[in-house]
């Protein structure tokens, strides 16, 4: 223990309490509607808590933080649309579960997952923040090239039906991210003159655009039906009979979290890297491959564990260095400012007590957050009853609500429609859409972090060969692209 | 027909005082082109926080980013120009903009209202550095060329601010090392990426006083009171100096009775103690210039990159 945690008992009074409560209900909403995302939801509450006392204003946005990420779950499992990029790989064997009629239990996987997510996230903050904090500055843009490289190669092992589709369309989303001014120097890049292609193509219109409006238009051809024909009741024997099952799991899960951690600690990747990552793990690793995407548990546990162990991490670099570890907690930094206290190495000992506060904060928001769930899942599972013709409409408009409101911006509509266009023509021939979506996510650091390094290394290539971790990285992304390739040959043969 | 004309030409006259006494009717919408909780977004919710004693409606900062800063220039570039749509900008990036192709506008395309705030910036190295004073790391700079690690972000104003520093020591050859945002530079330092770097003296003070990082100089014109003992650049022997100035702008044509009724509310809340403290709790100088200052040191400013541009090729 590396902290005095007396400063804490301020989470327990009866009003920071509610105010949590509120916070992870309010989060776990906004995480479930496709679009609104925990990095909006944190955005949109730092203004609030200019009013607020500096240690309830933070308590606040650790349980809002705690809830979007939890509740992009349920869009993912019972719609099959990723409501932010930290649930996409959630999606692969959460909807064929729910197709099954099994959507209850795909929830209660993910809502059990990511509880024990965030337990393991919550110790690795309570006891080796210091140290892991550290780690966070191992990186430079050496080390960041290699990661993006080795997690570009990932989409290979998801990407199951053709190598060749998942390739080209890993190739398009990486030509999107050239498009706007580019990060490094400002130039503008494949604009044509117009303004509105100046900030590029941002993730989220894209994300919901391609996956949201190719499902809807997917299921336009069951309208008037209910979305599925399935038993949609859920008793709580049956949450804790998946809650047994994950002793067959514990290796995975725990494998899961702690890529999450990782990424979570290096500033600037956070969940939405670490679900893939861990998916793509879990499956390399496990003895049947082959049944993830058709509805293995195990599936929904990589996912919802890595993404919810990545918030504890993001945490520990804000809290033992003031480096944000993703896009979520940098919005948080600002609420530490507007009350007068800029984080850095020495925030621990001049506000140990805020520090308790955000730690014990995130676990209470954990414990929320799982009574919240589980009295939500009866709720959520019976939008499956509600027709197609209601529904769709109802996921329509928040879709577009939610991308107009990331930016204020009447561009990010036009982009979700136009992107639910070319995301339903990839779908009808054949190109698997998540490639495309993390080239977008990926493409932009893969060339920031490449330029820095190669400028680094006097304009040379030469600086990769003494850096080992970078090495590292770039020899299993060989060895994981050999592997998929072998296999898929071995598969044809 | 006179009768009517001579009604119209009364009702006119009435209306323009009633007018000005009774703008603003509703709240004034602030344009912060970046994130919520960055320097830019803090001043101005200090300021809007503390504009509600001498104003009768309130401010509403709303936050538009993207295309560094230029989508919310944009916003107000396109807004109706009546003083209910203001930008809170450092004009700088605009100047910068304009000049690199970014943007076919600049800030003379908006009407000025006056500068609000200051705020100081530090040239740093990490702990283990061998360079006492900015001097060193020149004359290190000069003997080694292309050896020093400097991160900045390319095209960007704390590029200018190197480029300003290069022509005042004739040519300097350190490697660019493009980082963007004050946040990414420090953590460069920290982590052994690059040697040295500029940043805000709010972002880095944190590092300064765990003993991380290792301030050399202040890059502002003058000494600032909250860090007195610090040596500017200048006093140091080199001649260049960067001011970083907040400065609000209106719509182009803006009414003169409402830029006036904003100068003075503006003007009154930055000479507000309360606002002064809590200015000043956040590491800004409240710095409230007219608009022909305002327009005095952006002139000069441009004038400057536009210089250091075309010596440095930079100029598109």
């Amino acid at each position: 223990m590396f902290l005095d945690l007396t400063g804490s008992s301020f989470v327990f009074e009866p009003l920071t309490l509610v105010v949590m409560l509120a916070g992870v209900f309010g989060g776990l909403v906004i995480g479930a509607i496709p679009g609104l995302t925990s990095t909006m939801a944190v955005a949109l509450l730092v203004p609030v808590t200019y009013g607020m006392e500096a240690h309830l204003g933070l308590a606040l946005l650790v349980a809002v933080y705690m809830g979007s990420i939890s509740g992009g779950l349920v869009a993912a499992s019972l719609l099959n649309i990723p409501g932010t990029p930290s649930s996409v790989a959630t999606t692969f064997d959460a909807y064929p579960m729910t197709k099954r009629g099994e959507g209850g239990k795909a929830l209660a996987y993910g809502v059990i997952a990511s509880f024990l997510g965030s337990m393991l996230g919550f110790v690795a903050l309570l006891l080796l923040a210091p140290v892991l904090g550290k780690f966070a500055l191992r990186f430079g843009p050496y080390e960041y090239f290699a990661l993006v490289v080795f997690t570009l190669t990932c989409i290979v092992s998801i990407s199951r039906k053709s190598l060749l589709k998942g390739a080209i369309s890993a190739l398009l989303g990486l030509f999107l991210a050239m498009v706007g001014l580019s990060e490094i120097d400002g130039i503008p890049r494949f604009v044509f003159g117009t303004d509105w292609l100046q900030s590029g193509f941002s993730v989220m219109p894209v994300l919901i655009g391609m996956f949201a409006v190719s499902q809807l238009l997917e299921d336009l051809s069951g309208l008037g039906k209910p979305l599925a024909v399935m038993k949609a009741d859920f008793s709580l024997k049956e949450f804790w009979q998946v809650g047994l099952r994950f002793r067959y799991s514990l290796w995975n899960l725990l494998r899961s979290s702690l890529i999450g951690i990782g990424i979570g600690i290096l500033p600037g990747t956070g969940s939405g890297l670490s679900n893939i990552l861990a998916y793509a793990q879990a499956k390399n690793s496990a003895k049947n491959p082959d049944s993830f995407g058709t509805g293995n548990p195990d599936g929904i546990i990589a996912s919802e564990s890595s993404n919810n162990a990545a918030t504890g991490g993001a945490l520990i670099p804000l809290l033992t260095l003031g480096i944000p570890g993703d896009a979520t907690t940098l919005m948080m930094i600002g609420a530490f400012m507007i009350h007068g206290v800029q984080p850095g190495p020495l925030l621990m000992r001049d506000h140990g007590d805020l520090v308790a506060v955000i730690i014990i904060a995130y676990l209470v928001s954990n414990f929320f957050m799982l009574f919240l769930q589980i009295n939500f899942i009866k709720v959520m599972i019976k939008a499956l009853k509600v027709p197609q013709s209601v529904l769709c409409p109802v996921i329509i408009t928040l879709c577009v609500v939610g991308s107009y409101a990331l930016n204020s911006s009447m561009t990010d509509v036009w982009v979700f429609f136009g992107m639910g266009i070319v995301g339903y023509g990839l779908v009808k021939t054949g190109f698997p859409l998540l490639p495309l979506v993390l080239g977008l996510i990926l493409g932009r650091m893969a060339e920031s972090q490449f330029r820095a390094a190669y400028s680094l290394g006097g304009d040379s290539l030469a600086g990769f060969l003494d850096r080992p971790i970078a090495l590292f990285f770039f020899a299993v992304a060989a060895l994981s692209l050999g592997l998929s390739l072998y296999s898929a040959a071995k598969r044809r043969a | 027909m006179l009768k009517r004309l001579f009604t119209v030409l009364l009702a006119v006259f009435l209306a323009v005082p009633a007018f000005a006494e009774t703008w603003p009717e509703k709240p004034v919408q602030v344009v912060v082109p970046w994130n919520p909780g960055g320097s830019s977004d803090i001043s101005a919710r200090i300021v809007g926080d503390k504009i509600r004693k001498f104003l009768p409606k309130p401010f509403v900062i709303s936050n538009i980013t993207g295309a560094l800063g230029l989508n919310g220039a944009r916003q107000v570039l396109k807004a109706r120009p009546d003083g209910y749509t203001l930008l809170w900008e450092h004009p700088g990036n605009l100047a910068v903009a304009s000049m690199v192709t970014r943007a076919n506008f600049s800030w003379r395309d908006f009407d000025a209202l006056c500068t609000v705030v200051s705020s100081d910036m530090a040239m740093l190295v990490p702990k283990n550095s061998p360079f006492k004073d900015a001097r060193a790391v020149f004359d290190y700079i000069k003997k080694n060329p292309g050896k020093l690690r400097w991160s900045l972000s390319l095209n960007g104003v704390s590029h200018f601010a190197y480029l300003a520093m290069c022509k005042s020591l004739g040519q300097l050859d350190a490697k660019l090392i493009p980082t963007s945002g004050d946040k990414d530079r420090v953590v460069s330092l920290l982590s052994g990426t690059s040697d040295v770097t500029c940043v805000s003296y709010a972002a880095a003070r944190p590092y300064v006083e765990s003993g991380d990082l290792r301030l050399l100089a202040l890059v502002n014109s003058k000494r600032s009171d909250l860090a007195p003992d610090v040596p500017t650049l200048k006093e140091q022997g080199i001649d260049a100096a960067y001011d970083y100035r907040c400065s609000v702008f209106t719509g182009k044509n803006t009414p003169d009775n409402v830029k006036a009724i904003l100068i003075d509310a503006l003007k009154k809340t930055l000479e507000d103690p309360e606002t002064i403290e809590a200015l000043k709790a956040q590491m800004f100088h409240p710095d409230f210039q007219d608009t022909a200052a305002t327009i005095r040191n952006w002139e000069q400013d441009e004038a400057l990159y536009r210089t250091l541009a075309t010596e440095y090729k930079l100029l598109k």
